[in-house]
């Protein structure tokens, strides 16, 4: 069960990290790009829990480090700290009540704080620092739009794995 | 699964060291250490997702971007607005036919004006998954002849310029990833466009979305707003290609320079169809410009004979072209 659910998991944010690159980057947004990869992940988390969560987290972030130019290793760590994060904000996966804060609040501020705490790590990376206010808005930027998407994505991610349960009952 | 809270804090504490540990490994080895060609590896099996994927959603992003773009010119909205819901789809993608023809039309001037030798080339992907990568994804590769470092210019549908360059480590056979100019990575060397002197050369540089800036090596040198900022030939970047306009002019902290906010002439989530630079101005690199522009540098200024540093490069295949564009305009140089 857990390996169908890890399929689904990893189907999710390879789909989610191609449309980012073909699309969602190039949008032109202001402030800068949602991050649709980094809100697949928390919502995995925001679903499993932390300890699963970690795992997307982890893995999602690889991914992520290797399709790119910066240092691996650097999205990796920010998102597994705020995936298992999001984890533990939503203690067994299931949460309360129908409430849709939690989710989204927990994915605006985790979404922000990942982008900051990777802007961050580049000074561990030594690679070329950005601008601090485009790290700044782009933290804002990422947190607004993550909150904005997660309604969608963290009902999708979670109808998707109610359905896993389902379909093995 | 696993809820006791003290092992799933070691596993964190373990996920956590393991990424530290990768990032150490990777800026130690660098390009070609192991991480380098897992990278190449699944670069080789993205990029062909990417590439064809790209061909679907990206009239859906170009649709996107046109609105936000338009948002930026206030009076404008309402009118773009109404006429986007008229058009529909259709003329849509009649317009994006269109439009990349003007761009390829400008792509193909601004190579010939320069005489260089392009390989066109589509943009198929953005940055990465952090949305501080500032590069593009372009369908071709080494099997085209593309290789690292090369330069890449676009044309828009206003004129064209300097894209930037393809980075090493980032080119696999059918794909190549391109450093844009405005990633804060990425200096170029530059110089004003208006008198072709050497003394105008200064270092182009990016700050992401921010605009990017020029500062000139020399502080006698005072580079004015709408002042046109070109490449000024480096090892890298092929002479003569436009960068930007001058904004604005301000002091540089703690420098005698001026430093100029410089707004490219390309838009970076617009790019869509671009030109590898694989052979920079194949005529008589040396011969050109270097006679004249020396003879008014020495004629201005007689210690000016600086000229030397810059003068190693391939300064030569330069702005003869670009001057009859938009030189001749008296500047108030000493």
């Amino acid at each position: 069960m857990t390996g169908r659910r890890h399929v689904l998991a990893a189907v999710l944010v390879i789909t989610a990290l191609l449309l980012q690159l073909v699309l969602v980057n190039g949008l032109g947004l202001p402030g800068g790009p949602p991050n649709l990869v980094l809100a697949v992940v928390l919502a995995l988390a925001l679903v499993d829990g932390p300890g699963p969560g970690m795992a997307y987290g982890f893995a999602g972030g690889l991914l992520g480090d290797a399709l790119s130019s910066h240092a691996f290793g650097r999205l990796a760590l920010a998102w597994t700290v705020a995936c298992y994060l999001a984890g533990l904000v939503a203690p067994s996966g299931r949460l309360g009540g129908r409430s849709l804060a939690v989710p989204v609040a927990a994915t605006g501020v985790l979404s922000g704080l990942a982008t900051l705490g990777f802007a961050a790590l580049a000074v561990v990376a030594g690679s070329a620092h950005e601008a601090s206010t485009r790290i700044v808005v782009q933290a804002v930027a990422v947190s607004i739009y993550g909150a904005i998407m997660a309604p969608f994505v963290y009902l999708f991610v979670r109808f998707l794995l109610g359905r896993l349960e389902v379909a093995r009952a | 699964m696993n809820r006791d809270p003290r092992r799933l804090r070691i596993i964190l504490a373990l996920l956590v060291l393991t990424s530290f540990t990768l990032i150490s490994i990777d800026y130690k080895a660098g390009k070609n250490g192991p991480l380098g060609s897992v990278r190449h590896v699944l670069s080789n099996i993205f990029d062909p997702v990417e590439s064809g994927l790209s061909s679907v959603f990206r009239p859906i992003g170009r649709f996107f971007d046109d609105q936000v773009h338009a948002g930026r010119d206030g009076d404008r909205v309402r009118t773009l607005q109404r006429q986007v819901a008229e058009l529909q789809s259709r003329l849509q993608a009649n317009a994006d036919v269109t439009r990349q023809r003007q761009e390829l039309a400008q792509l193909d001037t601004l190579a010939a004006g320069q005489s260089f030798k392009i390989i066109p080339a589509q943009v198929i992907a953005f940055g990465d998954a952090s949305g501080f990568d500032d590069t593009v994804t372009i369908n071709v590769g080494s099997a085209d002849g593309i290789k690292a470092d090369m330069t890449v210019i676009a044309g828009t549908t206003t004129g064209g310029g300097l894209v930037g360059r393809v980075v090493s480590g980032g080119v696999t056979r059918h794909t190549a990833t391109v450093a844009v100019i405005i990633d804060p990575d990425v200096a170029v060397g530059a110089r004003l466009r208006r008198d072709a002197g050497a003394s105008n050369v200064g270092t182009a540089s990016g700050h992401g979305f921010a605009p990017m800036t020029f500062t000139p090596t020399d502080p006698s040198v005072r580079p004015a707003k709408g002042d046109v900022i070109e490449t000024y030939g480096t090892t890298v970047y092929a002479p003569g290609i436009p960068i930007g306009t001058v904004t604005s002019v301000s002091p540089t902290p703690g420098r005698t320079t001026l430093t100029a906010s410089v707004k490219p002439f390309i838009d970076y989530t617009a790019l869509d169809v671009v030109g590898v630079v694989v052979q920079p101005s194949s005529v008589a690199p040396a011969k050109p410009v270097l006679p004249t522009v020396t003879v008014t540098a020495r004629a201005t200024v007689t210690v000016t004979a600086t000229p030397p540093p810059p003068n190693g490069t391939s300064t030569g295949g330069t702005s003869s072209g670009g001057a009859s564009a938009s030189s001749s305009r008296s500047s108030s140089s000493p």
